[in-house]
C-alpha cells in the first residue's frame, strides 16, 4: 500500500478538501457518501484490492486523491460508501463552467461546422466555450460569439443549466439565445470550417434525422422553443 | 501501488503503451482538425516547445507532457499533445471508454406517462431528475444494452423500442454517444436503490417541458431524448 500520508495524490486532495469543501458534500437521501477519514480511505483501498485480487483484475493502481489537475481539467478518485452500504472507489472529473449560444439572425439560426478533438471528427453545432467564471458567464458568451462567428449579440436570453454528463464530470454549461446582425469569418484555429445559416425548421429536421448530434446545441435549440423564442 | 514511480513518468509511460496497444484512438483523419502528435520524435519535440512556453510565463513545465492520468475499469483519461489548425502546439485532453465509445438513453413510457429517475450523480454530487442510461459493452446491441438498462434501473420491461438516433454528450472531450430509443413499458418494478436510484417519477408530457423550462430537468442525455421523440411525432 506505500504510505498514504506521503502519497502525493492524497495530499493534493486535503489542500482541494480543504479549498473547495463544496465538492465533498453528500445531500440527503440514501446518496453516495465521499469518505475522508484516513482510516476509512484506507479500508475501502484495501477493500477494492483485495475483492480485485479475487476476481483476477488489476489491482496494483487503487491510489485515492487528485490524479491530474491542470488549467483544464481534474481529475480525481473517491473513496465512497454506496446506499447499500458497499465500499468502492468512484472516479469524478472537474471542469469549468462553459457558455453555450445559440445565434438567431432574423429568422435563421448560425451553427458552425467544427471538429472536435474528443470524437476526432467534424459536427454541426451552437457556438461555446470555457466560461472564465460563473459570475462572468454573460461576458463570456458574448466573446465566445465574437471569437467564433464574429458576430455581437444585440440581445442575450438565459435559457439556463444544461449537465452533459453528469455520471462522472460536473461540468455546467449555461445556455443562452443570442439576437445578432450578422457573422463574420469562421476562426479557423479552433477547428472551424465554417458558418452555416439555417431555418429553425430546417434545423429542427437536422436534429430530428441525426444530422445534429451535439447534445448542448440540441438542448438550447428545446429550451429556446418551448419559450417561444423561435 | 506503483509508489516509487514518478506520477508523471508513470503517466507518459502509460501513453506509450495506449499508443502502441490501441492506435485506432490516435488517427489524424483530418488535416483540418487538431492532429495528434504522438510519434517518438515529434511528441518530444512537441513537449519541449510547449514546457518553454510555459516556464517563461512560470507555469509548470509537466502540463506539456502527454500522459495517461487516470485509468479505471471503465475508462482512460489523457493529455495529448496536438498542433491546431492554425499551427501552433497545445495540450487537449479526453476521455476514451474501454467498453467502446456507444451507450444507450431510454425514454420510457409506461400507461401513457413518461418515466424519470431520481438518480444521484456522483459527478454532480446531488440528485438529478433524468431518464435511464447506461455505458455500453463490447459484443452487446444497442437494443439489447437498452433493455438491460431498463431491467436494471428500474425492473421494466420494453414491449417495444424506437431508435432515436444517435447523441454525443460531450464531443469535446469524448468519444463516447448514446443510441437513444423510445420504449413503451409493459410495467415498473424496483429501482435499484444500490445504483443510487431513489424513486420513479412518471409525468405527462406538458409536466416534463414544464421540468426542462424550469431547469428542473437539465441533464443533456434527457434533454435531448425528449427533444427527438418529440420532432419525431412521437409524443
Amino acid at each position: 500500500m506505500g504510505k498514504p500520508s506521503l502519497d502525493p495524490a492524497l495530499a493534493a486532495y486535503r489542500s482541494l478538501i480543504a479549498a473547495r469543501g463544496e465538492l465533498f458534500g453528500t445531500p440527503a437521501g440514501p446518496a453516495i457518501e465521499i469518505l475522508t477519514d484516513e482510516a476509512e480511505i484506507s479500508t475501502t483501498q484495501r477493500a477494492v484490492q483485495e475483492a480485485r485480487r479475487r476476481s483476477g483484475l488489476a489491482a496494483d493502481d487503487v491510489r485515492v486523491g487528485v490524479l491530474l489537475d491542470d488549467p483544464y481539467l481534474l481529475v480525481m478518485r473517491d473513496a465512497v460508501r454506496f446506499p447499500d452500504g458497499a465500499l468502492g472507489l468512484y472516479n469524478r472529473i472537474v471542469s469549468s463552467p462553459n457558455v453555450v449560444i445559440l445565434p438567431l439572425l432574423g429568422d435563421r439560426v448560425a451553427l458552425i461546422h467544427r471538429f472536435r478533438h474528443g470524437t476526432r471528427s467534424f459536427h454541426y453545432e451552437a457556438p461555446r466555450g470555457i466560461a472564465s467564471g460563473l459570475d462572468r458567464l454573460e461576458d463570456d458568451a458574448r466573446r465566445e460569439l465574437k471569437e467564433e462567428i464574429g458576430a455581437d449579440a444585440v440581445e442575450l436570453i438565459d435559457l439556463g443549466e444544461l449537465h452533459p454528463y453528469s455520471g462522472i464530470c460536473n461540468e455546467m454549461m449555461r445556455l443562452y439565445l443570442a439576437r445578432i446582425t450578422g457573422v463574420g469569418a469562421p476562426e479557423l484555429h479552433e477547428g472551424i470550417t465554417g458558418i452555416e445559416l439555417f431555418s429553425v425548421s430546417a434545423l429542427e429536421a437536422m436534429i430530428r434525422d441525426g444530422v445534429v448530434t451535439d447534445a448542448p446545441t440540441l438542448a438550447v435549440t428545446l429550451r429556446a422553443r418551448l419559450r417561444n423564442l423561435l | 501501488m506503483a509508489a516509487t514511480e514518478d506520477p508523471a513518468a508513470a503517466a507518459a509511460r502509460r501513453y506509450r503503451r495506449l499508443v502502441a496497444d490501441l492506435p485506432g484512438h490516435f488517427v489524424n483523419p483530418d488535416r483540418d482538425g487538431l492532429v495528434i502528435l504522438s510519434g517518438p520524435e515529434e511528441l518530444p519535440r512537441a513537449e519541449s516547445e510547449i514546457a518553454s512556453r510555459l516556464a517563461r510565463a512560470g507555469r509548470p513545465p509537466e502540463w506539456a507532457r502527454a500522459g495517461v492520468f487516470y485509468e479505471d475499469d471503465w475508462i482512460y483519461v489523457l493529455r495529448d499533445v496536438v498542433r491546431f489548425p492554425g499551427g501552433s502546439l497545445g495540450t487537449h485532453h479526453r476521455i476514451i471508454h474501454k467498453g467502446g465509445p456507444e451507450g444507450v438513453g431510454i425514454l420510457p413510457r409506461f400507461e401513457g406517462r413518461l418515466v424519470l429517475l431520481r438518480h444521484f450523480r456522483h459527478g454532480l454530487r446531488d440528485w438529478a431528475l433524468e431518464f435511464p442510461r447506461g455505458g455500453g459493452e463490447a459484443g452487446q446491441s444497442a437494443e439489447a444494452l437498452a433493455r438491460g438498462e431498463l431491467r436494471e434501473e428500474l425492473g421494466a420491461d420494453a414491449l417495444s423500442l424506437v431508435p432515436l438516433g444517435l447523441l454525443f454528450p460531450q464531443n469535446n472531450l469524448m468519444a463516447t454517444h448514446l443510441r437513444l430509443f423510445f420504449a413503451e413499458l409493459g410495467g415498473i418494478g424496483a429501482v435499484n436503490k444500490a445504483e443510487g436510484i431513489a424513486e420513479v417519477r412518471a409525468v405527462t408530457v406538458a409536466e416534463l417541458e414544464r421540468l426542462i423550462d424550469t431547469d428542473v430537468v437539465n441533464d443533456a442525455v434527457s434533454v435531448a431524448l425528449y427533444t427527438r421523440a418529440r420532432l419525431k411525432g412521437l409524443l
